[in-house]
């Protein structure tokens, strides 16, 4: 039985899910595909989808020579990312842990600056002791000290 | 005949080698590409069409052949690929491994007289 154009849309279909990567070059290769299924099916009228799959490949044989042919570069570019989030969530956690270190050190001569957008510390002299001071908090969230 | 699909370990290296043997002589289109190595293997070597555009994407990527656009009727385009100095230079190489590799491999079919194996 002749093939249909049902067929091979769906066959195109088929083969544009199964294949990882770019956009681009999927459209690229369903274009070309198709220029040489229609020359095939020119110089083949009678031709069925198993000869089309025999000549162009099943889908599995395209998106394997898919991944033979790109599946390496795209691993290697996914362990860069990988060793780059790695990498970027031990940064963090590392600055974090600075950060809470030197602010248990250092609150119990600080107000914390509660409601501001970015934290910051002010730092009192040694000899002031907190319970001399009053805090107010202003109407843009900020905490304010006043020596009593 | 021998299909040449990836999973062949026949494979890249061979199909590389044979594409850019045949883009030497002239420049193609996909099409005319795996015609003329069924054609020119006298029918032992077919490879799919599917499966030799990644290996010619990934070829061009390398700069080893480039790719030209030509219009073929009105809505239609046609992708031709040639071969660049550089494709040269690799396909000698490949040559060359290829060579090597296949005599070694006859240099030890040939120390083992066992004539079940001959055609």
């Amino acid at each position: 039985m002749r093939v249909t154009n049902c067929e091979l849309k769906s066959y195109y279909r088929d083969i544009s899910r199964m294949i990882a990567g770019k956009s681009s070059l999927k459209r690229r290769f369903i274009k070309e595909l198709s220029f040489d299924v229609d020359n095939f099916i020119n110089e083949n009228p009678d031709a069925d989808m198993s000869d089309i799959l025999k000549k162009f490949g099943t889908v599995c044989d395209i998106s394997r020579s898919f991944m033979t042919n790109y599946g390496g570069m795209e691993y290697c570019s996914i362990i860069k990312m990988v060793r780059f989030a790695i990498t970027g969530i031990f940064a963090t956690v590392a600055i974090c842990l600075a950060v809470f270190a030197l602010s248990k050190t250092t609150l119990k001569n600080a107000v914390y600056n509660v409601g501001s957008d970015i934290p910051q510390y002010y730092f009192l002299q040694e000899d002031v002791d907190l319970d001399d001071l009053t805090l107010i908090r202003t109407e843009d969230g900020r905490v304010v000290a006043y020596e009593k | 005949m021998l299909f040449l699909t990836s999973k062949d370990n026949f494979k890249r290296g061979n199909i590389e080698m044979m594409l850019l043997f045949l883009l030497k002589e002239k420049e193609l289109y996909g099409y005319e590409l795996s015609q003329s190595l069924t054609e020119r293997s006298r029918g032992l070597f077919s490879i799919q069409d599917g499966t030799m555009y990644p290996t010619l994407y990934r070829l061009v990527d390398r700069g080893m052949i480039t790719d030209r656009i030509e219009k073929a009727g009105k809505r239609r385009t046609r992708v031709y690929y040639h071969i660049t100095e550089e494709g040269e230079e690799y396909l000698k190489k490949l040559i060359k491994e290829y060579n090597s590799v296949n005599e070694g491999i006859m240099n030890v079919f040939n120390s083992i007289n066992d004539e079940s194996y001959d055609n």
